[in-house]
């Protein structure tokens, strides 16, 4: 396969220009529209000035026009950055002053969050383009051209620039300090999962895959250019149908997809709704999830309703791309306890567990778990110090460029060979598959007036939610837990909200003079638990 | 004050303080903007069934229902309205 992603698309265009490459609800691209619009685009990118190595933010929220984009910004030359446009504007603005983007692309759906970016002059000399037909017109946000101006632009191919070792996007998740961190994704990362996954899943041009995570999500890496690299089709699941459970079923169903590949909280939501039928998705092949622990009694469920089909769990942080190991559940789990294993490392990747001296640990005993392998990212964007505390030299080679990334896992080997996740080594948690670290949380909560000191603790629920995200805090001027959130939410996205507060004079500490954290996570667990 | 207009902005207190998500007015796209998803959604169901006293089916669920403030203030008068013919 080609080095680049884009020329992959490329390729299948010209095999195959009028076979559907992406759907959503009643709006479709053929790879030959896909790759015209992406042509076109990258031109008018170009015109805006826009050079290699540069980014483009994108203030997209899924769909055809999105894909365009992340594609339109590759043949540019240049690096996408993915928004969340749910967020508040706050966390927004440290990544585009940290990404520093020479052009934003966006739709509709943004405008809100684009006026008060203007507002405060975050986007000064930042030009705005509308994916939509008609102009993005806020209080202060007005685009520089729409869609209807690309057509322009020549629709033909660019000619393939760049090298496999260029970035492909910039993909920003929690950090404990409080500031998001971007990390960088080569073409050679994204295709060396891809080339394994395509493989091992068999995949084909008459596959139908769902493209459920959000483009924030580097799960979604997998959808987009999996399917565009072997000539599929790419269901995109609208946010509407994502609500519901029995019309993510229904869209399975009348979908015919081959592939369903999600976070295990929807596999969950489906479960607890029973919206699958025995014997349902007569078409469906293969089951995928990653980005958290799936519940064995989810797995049942669906295992005992769909007789046949393939189940996968994936296993990786986005450092890793995507993921890096994999196991495919070869029958019926025995009980709703039975824990089910991370795996072994997919092909190019390696799995690691160390102690604290990086030597090997024995098999069984716990130990920190870290990954080898050409799906490690460069690092993180303009941050050499947080990128040297995780990418370690590789200790077992004189290679200085041989690097091991440390995934704060905690992890165990089975004599079989099998790695099986433990829990974290730091205060990074998992809710609807969003990574979370509580560092994050608790950095905005102090930069709040009134407050004098929290600890932001996650607690298993032990069901639907996974963990639920609680805060104890001490004010200095009786400010309450109301006010609080209110302004909390101002500073992170709703999913990182606690969801439980309790107020002290003065929090618990330990002999150390510390927050005992331990005692106030007994205290909530039982609060949680009645 | 119509009854609407009142259920509405009961509605939207209800996303505001329960939920924690500020909406700029009872038209504003909850979907589209992704301030509403399916786990919001749940927590969702959970309050509207306490406070409205009503009952909610998940297989008639339609995520039409949900797409602005407005549309949820009208989902419960449906609802409520449905229960009162019931009894």
């Amino acid at each position: 396969m080609t080095a680049l992603l884009q020329d992959r698309v490329t390729r299948q265009a010209d095999r195959n220009a009028g076979k559907r490459a992406i759907v959503m609800g009643n709006d479709s691209l053929t790879y030959g529209e896909l790759e015209e619009a992406g042509n076109r685009l990258a031109r008018v990118l170009q015109d805006a000035g826009c050079e290699p190595g540069e980014r483009v933010a994108l203030f997209l929220t899924k769909s055809p026009w999105a894909v365009v984009s992340m594609l339109a910004t590759l043949k540019a030359g240049c690096i996408y950055v993915p928004i969340d446009i749910a967020s508040p504007a706050a966390r927004v603005r440290r990544i585009v002053r940290s990404a520093e983007p020479r052009l934003v692309l966006a739709s509709q759906a943004a405008r809100d969050l684009l006026d008060d970016l203007v507002e405060e002059g975050d986007l000064d000399g930042v030009p705005v383009g509308s994916i939509d037909p008609t102009p993005l017109a806020g209080r202060r946000v007005h685009s520089v051209f729409t869609r209807s101006d690309w057509s322009g632009y020549a629709a033909s191919p660019l000619g393939s620039r760049g090298s496999s070792d260029d970035i492909v996007h910039l993909l920003f998740t929690s950090g404990s300090t409080g500031a998001p961190k971007g990390v960088m994704i080569t073409h050679a990362n994204v295709a060396s999962f891809i080339t394994w996954a395509t493989g091992y899943f068999g995949m084909t041009a008459s596959d139908r895959i769902s493209g459920h995570p959000p483009l924030v999500f580097d799960l979604s890496t997998f959808d987009i250019y999996g399917t565009l690299s072997v000539g599929a089709e790419l269901h995109l699941v609208p946010p509407e149908t994502n609500l519901v459970p029995h019309k993510l079923a229904e869209l399975i169903r009348s979908s015919q997809l081959t592939q369903w590949f999600s976070v295990p909280s929807t596999m969950t939501y489906m479960a607890k709704f029973d919206a699958l039928g025995r014997g349902d998705f007569p078409a469906l092949k293969r089951v995928l999830w990653c980005g958290e622990v799936l519940p064995t009694p989810t797995l049942l469920y669906w295992m005992e309703r769909l007789p046949g089909v393939q189940f996968t769990n994936l296993y990786g942080p986005t450092e890793a791309t995507i993921a890096s190991s994999y196991y495919t559940v070869p029958e019926l789990p025995r009980s709703e306890t039975e824990k089910i294993p991370i795996g072994t490392a997919c092909a190019g990747e390696e799995l690691l567990l160390l102690d604290q001296t990086l030597r090997p640990a024995p098999v069984g005993e716990i130990a920190d778990l870290y990954i080898a392998g050409a799906g490690l990212s460069p690092g993180y964007w303009r941050d050499q110090e947080k990128t040297r505390t995780a990418f370690l030299p590789d200790p077992r080679s004189d290679d200085p460029a041989a690097r091991i990334y440390r995934t704060g896992d905690l992890a165990m080997m089975t004599p079989d060979g099998m790695f099986h996740f433990v829990g974290r080594a730091d205060s990074q948690i998992k809710s609807r598959g969003y990574r979370i670290e509580l560092g994050e949380i608790e950095a905005a909560l102090n930069s709040l007036a009134g407050l004098r000191e929290c600890a932001v603790i996650g607690v298993s629920t032990g069901d639907f939610d996974n963990t639920a995200i609680c805060c104890a805090y001490a004010t200095a001027d009786g400010t309450g837990a109301s006010h609080l959130r209110g302004e909390l939410r101002r500073l992170v996205p709703s999913y990182m909200l606690p969801s439980r507060w309790k107020e002290f004079d003065h929090l618990p500490k330990n002999s150390n003079g510390k927050i005992d954290r331990a005692m106030l996570r007994g205290l909530f667990a039982q609060e949680v638990a009645g | 004050m119509t009854a609407d207009g009142a259920l509405d902005a009961r509605v939207r207190r209800l996303f505001s303080e329960t939920l924690s998500i500020e909406v700029e007015s009872t038209d504003t796209d909850l979907i589209g903007r992704g301030l509403l998803d399916s786990l919001v959604l749940v927590e969702l169901l959970v309050h509207l069934e306490e406070e409205f006293q009503i009952d909610v089916m998940a297989a008639e669920l339609d995520p039409e229902d949900f797409r602005t403030i407005s549309a949820v203030a009208r989902f419960i008068s449906r609802l409520q309205s449905q229960a009162v013919k019931a009894g």
